[in-house]
């Protein structure tokens, strides 16, 4: 048996997977009962913490040194196309999903007076998101995972559509349209590897040895459907426009969890089941990722909208996490790992704060916001943390993720190294650019502001905390990732197999006979 | 025996008695339609146990293969009654004849399912025509639909015709017109030229019946022509129909492997049509239309599966998609106005004038384009893996591209539904009081057929094992 595809029931007694994914789901379906907005915010915010800490066991009876699958839940679906509700958690996911079940109480804290109307059914959505999410990173059954992929969409459609800004219709079309045209091929993928091993159920598709060059074209597919999620470039242009218009919940699930989707898949399905093709097209990953990481970086430098600014970093940040996972060295995703935790923290902070201006000035625009920080003390503390930490200062969690990603990158070649350096000098400006102008910048719109009161703290402290702890401390999540990250590197191959520019000219020829 | 064909007396009944209602002029005919649409899909369950029991001298066959489709039939026959409900679209005067024609046209259909002889399916198909071929000319205020009328009945009378033709073909190349001589006999006649036109012209009607290309022509105007209760008949029943006996005759298309291709390069070009031409379209009848014409080519790839769960994965496919189109019909009722068509404009500010249909809305269009977690994504799922199974990978791209394709107008559909239109958006859609708990139902079945797809793949894995 493979250790990558081993299953360990649960300890707990009870199916603690299945019991985080559903508690939201059945609340968001409860909420059709209470009328009151306010008791409907309490309650989304009670259960969500709920959520929080019946997720919590698993990460105490975690047990650390196994690459297997855990808490592992099973049951038949439809036996006939072998079809199986699977539900585990490991290494590599379990950091996923303490992110979404410790970011749920926060979306909802940064709604409380941010949604104004129809409330009810925003509160719904955050909850079905936190649910859909949850099942996305534990889901070990393809079709299972295709559909909480898929399902994501919903609820996600509907926060930007109906909570979003004055451009929320085109917006929220852009964004389904982008991901169901990449999952589509996700989709073929996940049929084409039935074909090939008779089974939806992840581990039956660990270590399956596929003939001629169903490798690659497997590989390609679920490589499509990814990253239009991560969003790799140049398959991004969604992502500004979904975190502008959407409202402040919508921005941080997006690019805390959400985008962590892609990579995540990357990491679990590309790598692990195609590891032949993933030695072949890794050189070409790292070349998109480099451009991500320019790109991304040089469009922030050049945005007046402080969301637009912080979407375009992320799409640098993303880079370096495809960057790391595409090194194929445990250094790198070890970085990467870290990163996408990180990312999440921090670029979720960034979105709170930015949701928090647009609350008091009503604008976005840096220059309306300028000189806020004189007003705002405890504000600037939070802008200050989550700035240093977005463009990896040390002390701070990205600083260890972008580091073990660039030393990744070095340990790979000295060329990918020296190119991705500017793009860490270009976080710096990008970041201390925002950063000087909201702070000490002059000529903003308004001289009054009120700081940020107990609620905003409660949502802002929580993710501080974990960057600084995760920025001294990265020990405990590496610990849960390396033995799964060290079983993948061990089963990539030294040599490549697959000769791609060979392989595209042979099948054009197949076209064209 | 007789309780074995207790679904075609009931429906028998209802005509004869919907007839006496045109006669003495009696109107209050919707309980009554609604009575005997309930009868007829219960009693499937009492003929459900007479499993492989022919009659009148084998040419019709009760067994779980053609009670699957009788229910489905009924059902259909009875949600359209219900949907239909008081026929505003329609001539009141001619109500009880309406009821008389749909209920006939219903009793072909069952015919048809049940069939195992070329001359009493052609009989059913006959009778299953000219009945919806005169409904489609019924709407009120806008005179005889003559465009309409004058393309359902000219293409089927020239499919019917070919039809005929091949059946008259098969009938000289097999020397009998029963299913079970002439099946058993296709390996012996795979190089008969005579076989072979049989099958193709044969073929003919099957098309027409599915709206599927080259004979689907007819479907956007007469879609858009007839009044939308009467579409929802003819767009959902016949087409439950044309599944059955394209499953049942199955061995007979892909028996020949001249076939293949054929049938192959039909599915692709519909689903492709189909979808091409949607994206333009502006009023949603015709909208349907040409999805009923994709969906036709998607149905049709089951076929070449048939070792690999196709033929289960078509008969899944043709149930949902005739739920589909029924809830899909039900939303275009509510919405339609006074004017002839109902354009997409009239679903603008649904959310706001009822947020139950719009929701029901999304689910139904959500579910036409094939994304999960609805049972058109199950459906289209194993559809894809059977052919892809059966080694077939090119038509599962289209299939796969066409899906993409389909999701650009269907998503259009939903998001106008979503977007307000600031006039009338504060107005309450007004419609009957059973509209609203059937649309939550409608919309939680395809939910459900989505997620726990299990028990309906079971009833048609095992009518497929009683061919």
């Amino acid at each position: 048996m493979n250790p990558l595809a081993t299953l360990n029931e649960s300890t707990l007694g009870y199916p603690i997977l299945s019991l985080i994914i559903f508690l939201p789901v059945v609340a968001a379906g409860l909420l059709a009962f209470i009328r009151d907005e306010e008791q409907s915010r309490w309650f989304s915010l009670i259960v969500l913490t709920l959520t929080f800490i019946f997720s919590l066991p698993l990460y105490g009876k975690f047990q650390v040194g196994l690459p297997g699958f855990q808490f592992v839940e099973q049951h038949a679906w439809i036996p006939k196309f072998g079809l199986s509700y699977l539900l585990g958690v490991d290494g590599i996911s379990l950091p996923l999903v303490l992110l979404t079940t410790f970011l749920g109480p926060v979306t909802v804290l940064c709604s409380w007076r941010y949604i104004t109307h129809r409330v009810r059914e925003c509160m719904a959505c955050l909850l079905l998101t936190q649910g859909i999410l949850t099942g996305v990173f534990v889901a070990l059954d393809m079709v299972l995972f295709y559909f909480f992929w898929e399902a994501m969409l919903v609820p996600m459609f509907l926060l930007i559509a109906i909570w979003g800004g004055p451009r929320r219709m085109y917006a929220a079309i852009k964004f389904v349209l982008y991901t169901l045209a990449g999952s589509i091929f996700l989709l073929v993928a996940i049929v084409g590897l039935y074909i090939q091993a008779g089974s939806f159920a992840y581990p039956a598709l660990v270590g399956l040895h596929m003939p001629g060059n169903w490798e690659l074209w497997i590989f390609l597919a679920l490589l499509v459907g990814f990253a239009v999620k991560i969003p790799m470039v140049p398959l991004h242009t969604w992502l500004p426009a979904a975190h502008v218009e959407a409202p402040t919940a919508g921005s941080v699930i997006l690019a805390s969890v959400l985008l962590k989707m892609g990579t995540y898949g990357l990491l679990r399905f590309n790598l692990v089941l195609a590891p032949n093709a993933a030695v072949a097209v890794a050189p070409y990953l790292i070349v998109f990722s480099v451009v991500a990481i320019l790109y991304g970086g040089l469009l922030s430098l050049a945005q007046e909208d402080i969301k637009k600014l912080i979407a375009y970093s992320s799409v640098s940040h993303m880079g370096f996490v495809t960057l790391g996972l595409s090194v194929l060295n445990l250094q790198g995703f070890q970085g990467a790992m870290l990163q996408m935790i990180n990312h999440g923290l921090t670029t979720g902070g960034l979105f709170l704060l930015a949701g928090m201006l647009y609350e008091r000035t009503h604008s976005r625009e840096l220059s309306v916001n300028a000189g806020l920080g004189r007003l705002m003390p405890g504000f600037v503390f939070f802008l200050g943390i989550y700035s240093l930490s977005s463009l990896a200062f040390p002390g701070t969690a990205s600083f260890v993720g972008e580091f073990l990603c660039l030393s990744g990158a070095f340990a790979h070649s000295l060329r990918v190294g020296a190119w991705v350096i500017p793009g860490a000098l270009l976080a710096a400006a990008y970041m201390f650019r925002m950063f000087i102008t909201v702070t000490w910048g002059s000529g903003g719109a308004t001289d009054k502001a009120r700081d940020i009161n107990p609620r905003e703290w409660a949502s802002l402290l929580p993710p501080a905390l974990l960057v600084i702890l995760f920025g001294f401390y990265p020990a405990p999540l590496l610990k849960m990732m390396n033995p799964v990250l060290t079983e993948i590197i061990k089963r990539l191959p030294t040599e490549k197999t697959i000769d791609i520019a060979n392989l595209i000219t042979s099948s054009l020829h197949g076209l064209l006979n | 025996m007789l309780y074995g064909i207790l679904p075609e007396i009931i429906i028998s009944c209802a005509a004869l008695f919907f007839f006496g209602c045109a006669l003495f002029d009696y109107k209050k005919i919707f309980p009554w339609a609604v009575g005997f649409g309930v009868a007829a899909t219960l009693s499937n369950l009492v003929s459900l146990h007479a499993i492989h029991h022919p009659m009148f001298h084998g040419a019709f066959m009760v067994d779980g293969f053609s009670r699957f489709f009788s229910f489905l039939i009924c059902a259909s026959f009875l949600l359209a009654c219900v949907i239909a409900g008081q026929l505003k679209q329609t001539d009141q005067e001619k109500i009880g004849e309406f009821f008389f024609f749909v209920s006939v046209g219903t009793l072909g259909l069952l015919i048809v399912t049940g069939a195992t002889e070329l001359l009493t399916l052609f009989i059913g198909l006959e009778i299953s025509s000219y009945p919806l071929f005169i409904v489609a000319s019924y709407r009120k205020g806008f005179g005889f639909q003559f465009e309409s009328v004058a393309k359902y009945m000219i293409f089927g009378a020239v499919s019917m015709a070919f039809m005929l033709y091949g059946i008259t073909y098969l009938y000289g190349a097999f020397g009998s017109t029963f299913f079970k001589d002439i099946i058993p006999a296709i390996p012996q006649h795979l190089d008969d030229p005579m076989a072979i036109l049989g099958v193709i012209l044969f073929m003919a009607g099957l098309l027409y019946k599915l709206a599927a290309f080259p004979f689907h022509f007819w479907a956007p105007d007469v879609y858009a022509g007839a009044a939308a209760e009467v579409v929802a008949f003819i767009a959902a029943l016949p087409k439950l129909a044309a599944v059955a006996l394209l499953v049942r005759l199955s061995s007979m298309f892909i028996g020949m492997d001249g076939l293949v291709p054929v049938l192959t390069i039909l599915s692709i070009l519909s689903m492709t049509l189909g979808n091409l031409m949607a994206l333009a379209q502006k009023e949603l009848k015709r909208l349907l239309a040409y999805s009923a014409v994709s969906h036709a080519g998607y149905i049709m790839l089951g076929l070449l599966a048939p070792g690999d769960g196709g033929l289960d994965a078509a008969l899944f496919y043709g149930a949902v998609y005739a739920l589909m189109t029924l809830a899909a019909f039900l939303i275009a009722i509510q919405v339609a106005g006074d004017e002839h068509d109902i354009p997409l404009e009239n679903l603008r500010g649904l959310w706001n004038r009822s947020p139950v249909l719009a929701i029901m809305l999304a689910i139904t269009f959500v579910s036409l384009a094939g994304l999960p977690p609805t049972a058109g994504f199950t459906g289209k799922l194993f559809l894809l893996m059977s052919v892809w199974k059966a080694g077939y990978f090119w038509p599962v791209m289209a299939a796969v591209l066409n899906t993409l394709l389909g999701i650009f107008f269907y998503l259009r559909v939903i998001k106008i539904s979503l977007v307000g239109d600031g006039e009338n958006e504060s107005v309450p859609l007004e419609m009957p009081a059973h509209i609203r708990p059937l649309a939550i139902g409608l919309g939680a079945l395809l939910l459900y057929l989505g997620l726990m797809p299990g028990s309906l793949l079971e009833l048609a894995g095992r009518a497929v094992q009683c061919l």
